[in-house]
Formats: structure tokens, C-alpha cells, sequence
């Protein structure tokens, strides 16, 4: 059954959009002297919407037989409700065709679990064995395919497609994604993540990864706030969940709704000048690239802070209808599977200012709990962490409590941001680099 | 509505020579989901969900899982046949029409009901969640195990507002059989959680000394699930470092402390008679009057460990592993009266919910963010409390349990882990957790 064939089954005046996705995954982990999990999945899965006067009803289905496409079509139909400005997915300007942010070399679960297993025996030659910390090295590759489909515009089409003039147009996107990751914990409660992201298995620094992996590992007693500790180093597994939640106060709906601790202060200094935010949903090397977003707008470039001051703000299609603005290309949708949501696509800390010379500081490796303990209105973020004192700079003595940071004042407190952009195995496409900052009342520390 | 190479009614042996193991599960079912806020539909996710996994012991001792919405997809190539009947649901049947007319009116009286409390409670946010499945397990000796299941979940979150910054509190409701829950109990938790959103309205900072804690049955079902059930999962545990496999037999609690995971409790949303891996279910006692006792199991963790499989494999679709996972986990009453316990406090933080919490089986460290806070002085609520995070080790907070009461609660909720969500229940009598190294 082609989709044309689905949209002479729906009444007059109504349009069809339909997208089917089809992926393959695969998941693999190597736990330290354990047993290997690989985990192969070959998923398809079909969005409907239908497009009426009244407005929009969705549903999906993974059954793309005569019967299951028909059966998701009728559900649509008793699922429609009001949605203005609803366009749909295959307009835009840069119209139909094969569009791609995929590296076209094949590859099996054989190399995905090669990758994995390499960087176990890295980590083996780097950190050694008898007492070594342990890990759990996990690689992740996908291949994904979507093709989406839009009926012919009809004479009495609603604001769906009218105006658009790409309506009938199909449309194919092509992504590959790739990530290899080890979780290292040692004494004391001691843990570390690193990892990285490429197009192809074969593309990730695995021995960078275990080589850097051999300077976290701290060697000393657990450390309990002895002396006064007067700068924070955020690793990029933290700063990438600081991320998260300056990602979540910079959507438009948040903002508009003063459910963000940013509200109302557009073209106002926010941070320190060396405080650079962008989003990017067509960076070559970010995980969440696409041409365009989950509702037909071509994804861009935006500039959210510009060297401390709040320049922009992100939305879709409904958050910039009511700035009267346009879209930033940020309805986002992991896969179809997953909501339509406004979000950050590939979000980045603009790299800026000196590394400061080695110096004592205290270094958060990872940050817990950040999605419950994050008040995004109130700017307040309570989370634990795993961090290491380094009274001469070196990773010496293992740190574990919990940190309770004002944002808009951390945001002030920062001296550096360093580093390549990293992204890393399950978070999404939050940036992590290392972040010096200043350590003031901004962030209270709490020993374990 | 079922495509023929489904339809086959037993499946072949499986197993064949060289392979230690090999399992197939399959499902068919459906999914709807309505958001309405304030009595009025927002939103509606509706969908179908149909497919295969097949699971594999390689020879190196590692398992492989391929799955695919299609039983002739080119994954299971070289594999063993895979057609399984996992039954049929018939998507056209299911009345996704009725139910949102029904709840569309069930949704305005409750917004009735929750107004005419207080004015202050001025958003009333429903989701209405129903699955419905058809899942079979395939054995290597050709069992076939075929289930029906069904879930539905009613969530209520009450927003209060005036001049003060709004609060929030949340409520779910779900019945044993998977049915829907009749309006009445539906109201009764919305106006429940409309009383603790204006309660909460105007927090005062906590007394700036450390009071003791007390946990009612929903947050000390939280704390229980998240600071001993977790832990308790064996695949957290074999080939990994982690603090409880390193504990196992110890004590970690006073001793009124007994906490149960049973998979069969008649009166929980998420039971079941066997779990994902075609297992009979049977309760486990994880701690024991204090000590951590039993694991709790898949098949290939229970042979790792020379015990038992329990029925806690469960995997949130076809296309995931079957984890180790806690069904209805939770901590026996003792003979202590909870509200004799509350009286003879002078001065208490009492939480009605914890968030967060997530465990770090490594380490054993976990961070909470206390809400519905209140100061509670002999038994009695004196004024709201601001959230703030309670943190530190697992057993560090467990050896915090000064007393535990005889009102078990026990509530559904959602768990995570390695991003599957299943359905779980937790529970406890009121817990009081002493003042020390309380994090505010």
C-alpha cells in the first residue's frame, strides 16, 4: 500500500502527513572481566497525522501492513484536536529530495563491538589491572532512515499546508550516529564517565579516551573540605548536565510563560563576557543534526548568548507565533516514536578565555539527579556530585556530596570554557566541555 | 487485522546444538494517552505496537538480543524460526472515541471538585494512560507462556496559586485489574492533592537545626525502592562494582526494617504470574530485620549466582533486554503506631514526596529533593517547608531509620533504568530517619 492510496480514505477537505522511520541499533557493553551484551534492533515505526478544519490528530503504529496503517489512520482521525499553525512536516524551503547527515560506509555489530572492546583493553594498558577501578565500556551505533510524505494540497485545505507550496512532496533524511563511552569508578565512591561521538564507528578516539581516562583517576584518601576551595573545574560530563538545564530556561515557551529564571531579560547581561551559547541543529558533528526539524522548518544556527548577554531565545512553530517571531527550527523529536517537543537541538558553550595554569581546585566529574533537583524558574539546581580535590592541580583525592548552585550567579562566575565540544552517550546534544569558574556563593558544596 | 506469518500457533523447539540458551518474546498491543488540562483535551498520543525479540547466550558467554517489528526482518537471519503468536488486540475495537468522551467528563468534575476547595487551586492537569498487551515467551523446550496484560493510570497534578510563587502537588491512581478507576477514587485524590498544594503555598525557611526526618508511606516508599531495591537488582551487581554485592548479608538497618519485592500482590497495578522471561513469579525478601538478604534475578543472573530465578525480568518493549527489575517493593509495617511515633517527636521535617534518587550501584550515592515539606511538631503540622535535597550513601540513610510505623501505603509509579520504563508499586509505613548529617 503506497500513502496515496491512505489519503483517498480520508474525508473531504482533509489532509494526510505521513512519516516512517525505519533504524537500525546497535548497543553493546563490555563490563570489565564480565560477560558481553549486545543488542541488536532493527525498528520501523509510522507517524499519521491527519489535517482537518477542526485541526490535527495523531497516531503511530509499527505495524506498516494494509491493516495497521488503515487501523493508525482511524485513530488519528478520533484523535484530532485544535492545533493552529500546524505545518506540514515535508515544507519548507529547501523542499523534496534525499537530505543527509550520514557517513554512507556500512557497519556491522561486529565493529561497534570491536570499538567497545578496544577501549576495555586501553583502559586495561592505561589503568592496570589487580586493583584497577572498574568499568563498563558501552558503544551505541544507529542508522536511521526517514521518509515522510505530505498529501496534495485541496482546494480546501486549512492552514496546514496552505501557502507552502510543498505539500505532495516526499522526502527522505538520512543520519548515522555513533558513541563509545567507559564508566569508570574506583575507591571511595569515585566515578567518571568519558566518551565521544562520530557519523561511524570507526570515527571515535577510543585510545584519546582511555588516555585521558589514566589523568581522572584520583590516587588519595577521600578529601571532606579541609581547605578553602576557590575555583571549581566542571568536567564536560558536568557541564554537559549544567547545559541541560540552561537549555531548558532558554525555550521560548518558558520563557514567555516566566517559567524560567531568564524571563524577561533579552539583551541583558546574564553572565560573565565569556559566556557564549549557541545551538546549532545543523552542526556536522552534532548528534541531534537534522535539515529540518519535526515540524518542516529547517533547522539553523542561533545565537542565544552573545559574550554574556541573552540575544535569543529558542522555538517552534507555536512559542514563535505568539513572540510573532519565527521559528529557530527546534520542535524536536528523538525519533517518531518519541513527542514533538520544543527543545535544543546540538547545544554549545562557545569556547573562550585562557585555561587557567594549574592551580588547586576542586573538579566535578559527574553531577546526579539534575532533571528532579532542577527549579529552572527559581534558577536553583540541587545535585549530587563525584568530584576530585586537586590541591596542585593533579586529580589527588576522591570527592563526593552534593551541590546546591544559584545559576544566574554561576553564570557570572565563569573564567573559562575549554575545549573541543564533546558529545557523550546519553545526553543528547549537550555539549561538554570543561568549564573553569570562580567559587563564590553561587554554589554551595556539601561533603558526603 | 493480523498479518498470516503471525499466526502460527506453537512455535518449534528453538534451542539447538551449541547454544546454551535462546528465548523469543513477542507483543502486540496498544498504547492512548490523554492529556487534558483543566477539563479540556490538549493532547492524545494513540499507537500500535507489534514485535519480536529473540535472545541469544554466544559462546564467549555474552547474550545478543535482535528484535524487529517485522518476524521476517533480515536481523533474524541464521537465527532459529521466530514466529510466535503473541495473540491478537484488536486496535478498531478498543473505543479510543468513548474513552476520551468519558474522561473528557470526568476531567471537568474533578476540576469542579478540586475549585471548590479553595479558589487557589487554579490549574487541575489529567493524564490518562491505558496499555493493553498480548505478550508470549518461547522457551528453549518449546513452553510457551502467552499472557494478557493491561494497565491504566490516572494521574492528577494540582497547581495552587496567588500571590506567592505557585506550588504543586501530584497524585496517581490505578487499580489491580488494570481497569479503569471509578471518578470517585479519581476525585477523592484530586481534592487530597488540591489540600497539599495550597498547604504548600507560603513555605517558611526550616529551623536552622537539624530536626528529624519523617517520611510518610509514599516518600519511604521512594526512599525504600531507590536506597535498597536498586541495589537488590543482581544485573547492578554481578560484573560490576558495586556497594551492595560487596554487603550482602550485612546490616544495614534496625532491625523493624523487612523489605519485601512481590511480583504477585493481589492488590498492586503491576503483578503478574510470570515475568518476561516465561518465569513463575514469587515474592523475595530483600532485607531481612535489617539484613540485606535476597537478589533479585533474571535467569542468567540467578545462574551467575547459583540461585534461583524470582520473576523479575522485565523489559519495557520487545526490542529491550529484560532487566532486573522491582515489581511491588516494599517495607512491612512493624508494631510501632505511627501516629503514637508522631506524638512523642517535639520538632520533625515531615515529606509527604520524594524526587530523584537515582542510585549509583557503584558507589551507593544518591541525592533526593524533598517536596511537600512541612514542620510538624508533636504529630502536628505547624507550616510548609521549601524543597530542599536530602543526599549521601544508600546505607548511610538506611542506618538513619530511627522507627518505622504500621501504616503501610502503597501507590503505582513509573521506574527507569537504562532507559526502559516499566510499572512498579512502592511502599512503607511512616519512616522517621534522625537528625543526623541532614542535609538542608
Amino acid at each position: 500500500m503506497t500513502w496515496r492510496h491512505l489519503t483517498r480514505m480520508l474525508p473531504p477537505g482533509a489532509e494526510l502527513e505521513v512519516v516512517v522511520e525505519e533504524r537500525v541499533a546497535y548497543d553493546v557493553e563490555h563490563p570489565r572481566g564480565g560477560r558481553p551484551m549486545r543488542n541488536v534492533r532493527r525498528q520501523h515505526q509510522a507517524a499519521l497525522t491527519v489535517l482537518t478544519a477542526e485541526g490535527r490528530g495523531h497516531a503511530m503504529t509499527t505495524d506498516l501492513s494494509r491493516d495497521g496503517m488503515v487501523s493508525a489512520l482511524r485513530l488519528a482521525q478520533c484523535a484530532v484536536l485544535p492545533a493552529p499553525g500546524h505545518r506540514a512536516r515535508t515544507s519548507g524551503t529547501q523542499g523534496a529530495g534525499v537530505a543527509t547527515f550520514a557517513d554512507c560506509r556500512e557497519w556491522t555489530v561486529e565493529d561497534v563491538d570491536a570499538q567497545a572492546a578496544r577501549l576495555g583493553e586501553c583502559l586495561d594498558e592505561r589503568l592496570g589491572g589487580g586493583a584497577a577501578p572498574h568499568w563498563l565500556t558501552r558503544a551505541r551505533a544507529i542508522r536511521s532512515t526517514c521518509h515522510s510524505y505530505a498529501s496534495a494540497s485541496r482546494a480546501s485545505a486549512g492552514p496546514a499546508t496552505a501557502g507552502t507550496g510543498r505539500a505532495g512532496e516526499e522526502r527522505t533524511e538520512e543520519r548515522t550516529q555513533a558513541w563509545v563511552q567507559a564508566r569508570i569508578t574506583g575507591r571511595h565512591a569515585f566515578g567518571v564517565s568519558l566518551g565521544d561521538f562520530a557519523r561511524h564507528p570507526d570515527g571515535l578516539s577510543v585510545t584519546a579516551i582511555a588516555d585521558e581516562a589514566a589523568t581522572r583517576i584520583p590516587t588519595g584518601e577521600p578529601w571532606h573540605g579541609d581547605a578553602p576551595v576557590r575555583h571549581l573545574v566542571w568536567q564536560p560530563e558536568a557541564t554537559a548536565a549544567l547545559l541541560a538545564v540552561l537549555g531548558t530556561a532558554l525555550l521560548g515557551d518558558r520563557y514567555q510563560a516566566g517559567r524560567s529564571f531568564l524571563a524577561g531579560r533579552r539583551n541583558k547581561l546574564i553572565g560573565a563576557g565569556t559566556l557564549s551559547i549557541v545551538d546549532d541543529g545543523r552542526l556536522a558533528a552534532g548528534p541531534m543534526s537534522r535539515v529540518y526539524d519535526a515540524e518542516g522548518v529547517p533547522t539553523r544556527r542561533t545565537v542565544l548568548v552573545d559574550r554574556g548577554t541573552l540575544v535569543a531565545v529558542l522555538h517552534d512553530e507555536a512559542s514563535a507565533g505568539r513572540d510573532g517571531a519565527t521559528s529557530t527550527g527546534n520542535s524536536v523529536q528523538e525519533h517518531i516514536g518519541r513527542p514533538r517537543l520544543l527543545a535544543p537541538t546540538n547545544l554549545l558553550l562557545v569556547p573562550a578565555g585562557e585555561a587557567p595554569p594549574p592551580r588547586a581546585h576542586l573538579r566535578i566529574e559527574d553531577l546526579r539527579d539534575v532533571a528532579t533537583g532542577a527549579d529552572v524558574a527559581r534558577g536553583l539546581l540541587h545535585a549530587g556530585f563525584t568530584g576530585v580535590w586537586c590541591p596542585d592541580g593533579t586529580a589527588r583525592h576522591p570527592v563526593t556530596g552534593s551541590l546546591s548552585i544559584r545559576l544566574d550567579r554561576l553564570l557570572h562566575d565563569i573564567e573559562a570554557v575549554v575545549g573541543p565540544p564533546r558529545f557523550l552517550l546519553g545526553r543528547a546534544g549537550f555539549a561538554a566541555l570543561t568549564l573553569h569558574t570562580r567559587h563564590t556563593d553561587a554554589v554551595r558544596v556539601r561533603w558526603a | 487485522m493480523t498479518a498470516t506469518a503471525w499466526r502460527s500457533t506453537r512455535p518449534p523447539p528453538l534451542a539447538s546444538a551449541g547454544t546454551a540458551w535462546i528465548d523469543v518474546f513477542a507483543e502486540h498491543g496498544y498504547n492512548d494517552i490523554l492529556t487534558l488540562d483543566d477539563g479540556r483535551l490538549r493532547d492524545i498520543e494513540t499507537d500500535i505496537v507489534r514485535g519480536t525479540g529473540l535472545r541469544r547466550l554466544d559462546p564467549d558467554g555474552g547474550t545478543t538480543l535482535v528484535s524487529s517489528p517485522d518476524p521476517r526482518s533480515e536481523v533474524f537471519d541464521g537465527c532459529p524460526a521466530i514466529v510466535v503468536d503473541a495473540g491478537d488486540v484488536s486496535a478498531d475495537g478498543r473505543g479510543l472515541s468513548a474513552l476520551i468522551n468519558r474522561w473528557q467528563r470526568h476531567s471537568a468534575e474533578v476540576v469542579a471538585r478540586v475549585r471548590a476547595i479553595d479558589a487557589r487551586a487554579s490549574r487541575v492537569s489529567m493524564t490518562v494512560r491505558r496499555q493493553v498487551r498480548q505478550v508470549a515467551v518461547a522457551l528453549p523446550d518449546g513452553t510457551l507462556r502467552r499472557q494478557a496484560r493491561r494497565w491504566f493510570r490516572t494521574t492528577v497534578t494540582v497547581y495552587a496559586t496567588d500571590a506567592a510563587p505557585p506550588s504543586r502537588a501530584a497524585v496517581g491512581v490505578a487499580t489491580p485489574d488494570g481497569g479503569e478507576p471509578d471518578l470517585a477514587s479519581v476525585i477523592a485524590a484530586a481534592e487530597g492533592a488540591a489540600h497539599r498544594a495550597v498547604w504548600q503555598l507560603h513555605p517558611r525557611p526550616a529551623p536552622d537545626r537539624a530536626l528529624p526526618l519523617v517520611l510518610n508511606g509514599m516518600a519511604a516508599g521512594v526512599l525504600i525502592h531507590e536506597c535498597v531495591g536498586h541495589g537488590m537488582e543482581a544485573d547492578n551487581i554481578v560484573d560490576r562494582d558495586s556497594v551492595f554485592g560487596r554487603s550482602l548479608g550485612s546490616t544495614v538497618a534496625l532491625t523493624d526494617l523487612t523489605v519485601v519485592d512481590d511480583p504477585t500482590h493481589p492488590m498492586s497495578w503491576c503483578s503478574h504470574r510470570y515475568d518476561d522471561e516465561g518465569t513463575a513469579a514469587v515474592p523475595t525478601r530483600l532485607v531481612d530485620r535489617g539484613v540485606l538478604r535476597g537478589l533479585l534475578h533474571t535467569r542468567a543472573t540467578a545462574v551467575r549466582f547459583g540461585e534461583r530465578p524470582c520473576g523479575n525480568a522485565l523489559r519495557d518493549t520487545f526490542a529491550a533486554p529484560p532487566l532486573a527489575r522491582m515489581t511491588t517493593t516494599y517495607a512491612l509495617p512493624s508494631g510501632t503506631d505511627t501516629a503514637a511515633l508522631l506524638r512523642s517527636v517535639p520538632e520533625a521535617l515531615h515529606c509527604r514526596h520524594l524526587d530523584g534518587g537515582q542510585v549509583d550501584p557503584a558507589t551507593g550515592q544518591l541525592v533526593f529533593t524533598a517536596r511537600e515539606v512541612s514542620c510538624l511538631r508533636y504529630g502536628e503540622p505547624a507550616y510548609p517547608v521549601p524543597p530542599f535535597p536530602v543526599a549521601g550513601g544508600a546505607f548511610a540513610l538506611l542506618s538513619r531509620i530511627s522507627a518505622v510505623g504500621d501504616d503501610l501505603d502503597i501507590v503505582p509509579g513509573i521506574c527507569i533504568k537504562r532507559g526502559q520504563a516499566v510499572r512498579v508499586a512502592m511502599g512503607a509505613p511512616t519512616i522517621v530517619l534522625d537528625a543526623r548529617g541532614r542535609a538542608r
